[in-house]
């Protein structure tokens, strides 16, 4: 059934839908994220800002015993596909991200903690992604990413 | 209708009255009688409480139901719609590019011109930040860094949200995050499955990240 | 602070999914309000509701930003609604007009018996659950068509102008229905009230 022609003809429908976009994909992108960081311990209680309760809550479902949740930083941050971005945290670490591909209108991020993990992620408008970034100060910390507030 | 012929001209005005929707004049004129007629200004009254009477009355029947839930039923039913269109337009032309070899020339106008309506369509929804096309972030790949003694575990929760956890391989019973780690991980080795969805959990593995799923 | 509706409608037809929920979290409770004033069943309403949102999101992109985005929601809310009884061939009070008798019931009824037994501005704790059901009761007599107008006037508080554009009727026929529909709740009430005040009456002494 698929002949040889198809193959050339696919490639070229292919070609017009997504190299549209691609064109100007083939350049240098650009997007935003939200980056927290946030430390986490079992020292008090505190929840600051109380935003933070959501995540609190995300942590005890899946059976983490941490009380305090105090967010040591927030920006947002602009990563692309060329260099890394760098985000310094208080332990001394340089988590960096970098834009790995744009498909259609949803890009794919990896952020890489040295020495412990790095992890690709597909953005969406909703969920975080709470990524554990190393100890500091009696806790650990948690580098959290959100989609930017939208317009 | 008691006494006052004029009654029956000014009945009707009432209702719109009480909802302020009458002319300047007219509303003169009602408020005029309403100070003359006292049958008119009960039945003013009597229009108003009743008015009160059903708002209230739905109010307090609109209050016993939970609408907790009532956006998140909503939202499941409008989202599965969107985010596929590119997905189903892939595999509409895959399918017409198998059986349908004559009809192709046409269906690659078809392509071409959806391709130009659809596209421009998809861009301009960057309304959403662009890049996030999806409705939720997904993790589609993990791995620990170079040389380090670690083994990261996925926990994706129900509500979107994700926590990449990492457990160190060498000290996992001595560190002091004994009671940090997450009672449902299973010892963090080879076999990283938490719990049910294989695949929407990301390999807890190292692995090379590009595999992710699409 | 808040958004108006249309950026808000704007945001979801750029796919922004969240400006969709806000907008189901800001009219829930008024949509169930008229569903539940329309068909008097707990559960039909909260499906109506549904639907209607649902509906709104599909047909948003038909959605002319040239009337409010709410006179919009409230149509296609009363236009399933009406669907629905329809469909059951339960439509209280058909839908044949009023004729004058009823205008005329409104001069017979005691005069006062509403305003004087509850002032203009019920509490709601002062509101038996009894009278809520009543009122309910009361609604379901009123013909369909005068009943939307009746408990989108009352919930949402609609101008007389969005009235008749939501409904697609003239604004002297919104009048003349909200007229009758509201002497017809009246009467039912009123009648109850009074029933009501002789029955505890006759139980205090």
């Amino acid at each position: 059934m698929t002949t040889r022609m198809p193959g050339a003809l696919l490639a070229l429908a292919l070609l017009g839908l997504f190299l549209l976009p691609g064109a100007a994909l083939a350049q240098e992108q650009k997007l935003k994220v939200e980056v927290e960081v946030v430390l986490v311990s079992r020292n008090g209680s505190e929840v600051s800002p109380p935003q933070l309760q959501k995540m609190k809550e995300t942590f005890q479902r899946q059976n983490f015993n941490f009380t305090s949740f105090k967010r040591l930083s927030q920006q947002s941050i602009e990563v692309s596909s060329k260099e890394p971005t760098e985000v310094k945290l208080p332990n001394g670490v340089n988590a960096s991200l970098k834009l790995l591909r744009m498909q259609g209108d949803t890009a794919t991020l990896r952020v890489d903690v040295p020495q412990l993990s790095a992890v690709d992620v597909e953005l969406g408008r909703e969920g975080a992604v709470y990524q554990r970034a190393g100890k500091h100060v009696g806790g650990e910390l948690i580098l959290v990413l959100t989609a930017p507030p939208a317009k | 209708m008691a006494g006052n012929p004029a009654c029956e001209r000014f009945v009707p005005l009432l209702s719109p009255y009480i909802d302020g929707e009458l002319s300047p004049a007219d509303r003169v004129n009602v408020e005029r009688h309403l100070g003359a007629c006292r049958d008119c200004a009960g039945r003013a009254a009597d229009l108003r409480a009743e008015s009160a009477l059903l708002r209230v009355g739905l109010e307090m029947a609109v209050d016993e139901v939970d609408f907790k839930d009532f956006t998140q039923r909503v939202m499941a039913r409008v989202t599965p719609e969107r985010p596929p269109l590119l997905e189903r337009l892939r595999i509409s032309l895959s399918e017409m590019f198998l059986y349908h070899r004559t009809a192709m020339v046409s269906s690659l106008a078809t392509a071409a011109v959806l391709a130009l309506v659809v596209i421009p369509l998809v861009m301009n929804q960057n309304d959403a930040p662009l890049g996030y096309g999806a409705d939720r972030m997904r993790v589609r790949a993990v791995r620990a860094s170079e040389g380090a003694k670690v083994a990261p575990v996925v926990l994706e929760s129900d509500d979107g949200n994700t926590i990449i956890w990492v457990v160190d391989q060498d000290t996992a019973p001595a560190h002091d995050g004994s009671a940090t780690e997450p009672k449902a991980g299973t010892p963090p080795d080879e076999h990283d499955e938490l719990d049910g969805e294989p695949l929407k959990k990301g390999p807890a593995k190292p692995q090379p990240p590009k595999g992710g799923e699409l | 602070m808040a958004t108006d509706d249309l950026t808000l409608v704007k945001r979801v037809r750029g796919g922004d999914q969240r400006a969709f929920k806000l907008l189901v979290e800001r009219y829930q409770r008024k949509v169930y309000a008229v569903a539940l004033g329309m068909l008097k069943d707990k559960e039909e309403a909260m499906d109506v509701s549904q639907e209607a949102f649902v509906k709104v999101y599909k047909y948003l992109d038909h959605f002319k930003g040239d009337s409010s985005f709410y006179t919009w929601l409230y149509r296609i809310t009363v236009n399933i609604c009406i669907d629905v009884m329809r469909r059951k061939g339960a439509s209280g009070g058909e839908t044949e007009e009023f004729d004058e008798s009823v205008a005329n019931d409104l001069s017979e009824a005691r005069i006062g018996a509403l305003g004087s037994r509850l002032g203009t501005n019920p509490q709601k704790s002062a509101l038996r659950r009894e009278l809520a059901e009543k009122i309910q009761e009361a609604l379901a007599a009123v013909p369909e068509k005068h009943r939307a107008i009746l408990l989108l006037r009352e919930i949402e508080g609609m101008s007389y102008e969005d009235l008749s554009r939501t409904l697609d009727i003239p604004k002297g026929t919104v009048m003349s229905r909200l007229f009758h529909a509201r002497a017809k709740v009246q009467k039912i009430l009123s009648e109850y009230l009074e029933l009501d005040e002789a029955k505890s009456g006759v139980g205090s002494e």
